[in-house]
């Protein structure tokens, strides 16, 4: 089994100016099966960030190692940040095209994604005439374009109207059932980690590690209900109550 | 009068020795050559000058070794860098060029060094997330952020190019318009100083609008 496991036994920022060196990451280790979608819930600057960009090789100044099916060598990873982080000289579709390996090839796919994510018509638009929900609805096509086997999303759908949220979360859902791979999903909310989540890791506040773990077991075919999303939130409140700080 | 004629010749007058001048051959042939030299000088300065900025941007170590070097070099006078060039190298062609390239490069650098700088890092993490290829960073990723800032070093060398080059051919060739207005400054030949200067305004306002105002639209057409 293709696994992907990560493991960082430290990761200091040193001191900048008047900012004090601060341990950010401390004997974290978490294993993410293929084709699991792991939840990372955390207070709001525990590091998770910072983990996402150890694990996606962006930062390599850190004590650990991650490791994919048993090698160091790094898997395919699909990146979404918290911010789009499009190319704002490169219209939409030139956007994705580039991070791809074969455009021509991949055409068929993309076209597919833009019409699921209602993006075609402007294909050829420049980033900065799109709202900022279109933007990140652009930047997980591009992620989603290079058929990761890992996919990181680093709180995606922060400051997109509920509606929206909601269609771009069953968009993800049904892409990720359709081409089963790893998805590790950063968020700050409990409910959306419920909706999406196979199983949902609690942080602590810096420096980083897991507190506790748990196994979202109600049916997926169910989570459209915010009944039953709230049913199993007050479970797990019960449940786990020395996190309470993060309900 | 205040001033005489010889001194502030009228316009009409200047139109006519400019005219004289094209026909006889002599503006086409002098201004000619400062362009090619112009040319030449300037491609090289800028290629130089991106490669150098660019590395200096990126690497602290090379900055901190090269960073004097490139503070000297920008305050030397221009006249004592093309004078040691003579000297050295001997009054031809090489030294002349050379000259030019020397005292332009620290500029070309410095505002390349800038914007290398400025790059947007969110961007670049993106880009070895994506593990792009270094080509399709650099094309895709790089180049369009320091666009603005070749540009800037494009107009601002280019000014000064003109301005070197005149020197550098009063100075040591026995061509081009530098060469000209000096025999024009030792006939009092203001009329003629005048035409050539007319001559340059013209080069530029071509260069300015036939050549880097396209550039410019080109690289702002995805703003709003």
């Amino acid at each position: 089994m293709n696994e992907l496991s990560i493991c960082v036994q430290a990761k200091h920022f040193p001191a900048v100016g008047k900012a004090l060196p601060k341990c950010a990451i401390a004997d974290l280790s978490i294993t993410v099966q293929t084709g699991e979608f792991v939840c990372l819930v955390g207070p709001s600057g525990c590091g998770k960030t910072t983990l996402l960009n150890i694990i996606a090789g962006v930062d390599t100044q850190f004590t650990g190692a991650i490791c994919y099916s048993g090698k160091t060598v790094l898997p395919k990873i699909g990146v979404v940040f918290q911010q789009p982080r499009l190319l704002a000289w490169r219209t939409v579709r030139e956007n994705i095209d580039i991070v791809l390996d074969n455009p021509a090839a991949s055409a068929p796919s993309v076209d597919e994604l833009l019409t699921l994510m209602n993006l075609t018509d402007v294909q050829h638009v420049y980033p900065e005439r799109l709202s900022l929900g279109m933007s990140r609805r652009v930047a997980i096509i591009r992620a989603f374009a290079i058929a990761p086997e890992v996919l990181l999303m680093d709180e995606p759908f922060v400051s997109l109207d509920a509606p929206t949220a909601r269609q771009v979360r069953e968009a993800l859902l049904s892409l990720w059932q359709h081409r089963p791979h790893s998805v590790i999903f950063v968020s700050h909310d409990l409910r959306e980690a419920i909706a999406l989540a196979d199983r949902i890791l609690f942080l602590s506040s810096s420096p980083m590690h897991v507190i506790a773990e748990a196994k979202v077991t109600i049916p997926r075919n169910t989570r459209n209900d915010e009944h039953v999303i709230n049913a199993f939130r007050e479970q797990l409140k019960h449940e786990l109550p020395h996190l309470h700080a993060l309900f | 009068m205040l001033v005489s004629n010889a001194a502030l010749p009228p316009p009409a007058q200047v139109f006519w020795v400019f005219i004289a001048a094209v026909q006889s051959g002599q503006l086409p042939h002098h201004l000619g050559i400062t362009l090619c030299r112009l040319l030449v000088s300037f491609i090289v300065a800028m290629n130089l000058g991106v490669i150098i900025g660019y590395s200096l941007g990126r690497s602290e170590t090379a900055n901190r070794f090269f960073d004097h070097w490139v503070i000297i070099f920008l305050n030397i006078p221009a006249l004592v860098t093309i004078i040691l060039c003579y000297v050295w190298f001997g009054l031809n062609e090489m030294a002349a060029l050379l000259a030019v390239v020397i005292n332009k490069l620290p500029n070309v650098i410095i505002v390349i060094r800038e914007g290398v700088r400025a790059l947007d890092q969110e961007l670049l993490a993106m880009a070895k997330c994506y593990r792009l290829r270094r080509w399709v960073v650099f094309k895709h990723v790089i180049f369009p952020q320091l666009h603005p800032f070749i540009m800037t070093a494009t107009r601002s060398g280019l000014s000064l190019t003109w301005k070197i080059i005149l020197v550098v051919e009063l100075l040591g060739r026995s061509d081009g318009v530098g060469f000209q207005l000096h025999t024009f400054f030792q006939l009092f030949d203001v009329a003629s100083i005048l035409a050539y200067t007319i001559a340059f305004v013209a080069v530029v306002q071509v260069l300015e609008w036939g050549v880097l105002r396209p550039l410019d639209r080109r690289s702002v057409r995805w703003r709003r």
